[in-house]
């Protein structure tokens, strides 16, 4: 071809790859900042009172 | 939190548009046979109105958001939401039409621009959307961040059809539309006319995939604001004492700035 349709194609894929990986890096982060933390139900047994 | 079924269909739709646009890239490319006229050239038909399509329906979208949320029977923020996603996958895919625009124009008109009506009502319209995405930055509560941006949005949006028939009303060097011309007979056929439509259906794909992700960040970054503006109340709430000192010193220095009544 002539490099001109190479780089067109190249472009668009390339942009598009560019801007997902952004808003997957972005998700990702805010779904870390917002995921409720999962915290373990672990009775202590009570203290022997003297 | 997004459910099950939201996340399952975006990875479905995302999948579907790897699929479509690698298609697109091997029919385009290696599959259909150069143009008479353009010769090799022709093959950027397969990326560049497909993309251009996708910044118009995006700014329509946009356009849809923000009249629902306009509209006081249906104003919700997800609305405002929406109008803001597209928006900002649709100035992607405008500065996307630029580039392939640039590139294409340089072998065919021999030079890389020129100002011409197609080329510079899109310029426009991509600084347009790029104004509206700066007009959301500036700090104001929700709701006033999100009226103006909707009457931004809209006024925006008069661009699309300038952009779309300025080929029609002006002189152009741009060819004149190819599939969605004035007669609607388009002027492509064949396996060229498939490859092209299945680019189109690729990138729209594309597009809805990217708006799902940008519109589920958008909102959760609403969510961190309003945790944050409900810690900010509660800190506010939990320090009653130093509020009263400061209202008996601010009365205090009121009477200080008082004239004294002889």
């Amino acid at each position: 071809m002539n490099g001109y349709v190479e780089a067109g194609y190249l472009a668009v894929l390339g942009v598009l790859a560019g801007y997902s990986a952004l808003l997957l890096g972005r998700s990702r982060k805010m779904k870390k900042a917002l995921l409720p933390l999962k915290v373990k139900e672990k009775r202590s047994e009570p203290r022997p009172t003297e | 939190m997004e459910s099950k079924g939201y996340r399952w269909s975006r990875r479905a739709v995302g999948f579907v548009a790897l699929l479509l646009v690698a298609a697109t890239v091997v029919l385009g490319l290696w599959i259909t046979p150069p143009d008479i006229v353009q010769g090799q050239l022709v093959r950027l038909i397969y990326v560049h109105p497909p993309v251009a399509w996708v910044a118009y329906l995006a700014y329509g979208v946009t356009s849809i958001g923000s009249v629902l949320y306009l509209w006081k029977r249906t104003r919700n923020l997800k609305w405002d939401l929406l109008a803001a996603s597209s928006a900002e996958v649709g100035v992607i895919f405008t500065g996307l039409t630029l580039i392939t625009g640039s590139i294409w124009g340089r072998p065919a008109w021999g030079v890389w621009w020129t100002w011409d009506a197609r080329l510079t009502t899109t310029a426009l319209l991509f600084v347009l959307y790029l104004g509206y995405l700066a007009l959301r930055r500036v700090p104001a509560d929700s709701h006033q961040r999100a009226v103006r941006s909707a009457i931004a949005g809209l006024i925006a949006f008069i661009d699309v059809p300038i952009v779309h028939q300025s080929v029609v009303w002006w002189r152009t060097l741009h060819q004149s539309a190819t599939v969605l011309n004035a007669t609607l007979s388009p002027k492509i056929h064949g396996e060229m006319a498939m490859t092209l439509l299945l680019g189109f259906i690729a990138f729209t794909f594309v597009y809805v995939w990217m708006l799902m992700h940008r519109y589920q960040i958008a909102d959760m970054e609403q969510s961190v604001l309003d945790i944050e503006l409900e810690q900010l109340i509660e800190e506010r709430q939990r320090e009653p004492e130093s509020y009263s000192d400061q209202a008996v010193l601010t009365q205090d220095v009121d009477q200080i700035d008082q004239p004294s009544k002889v």
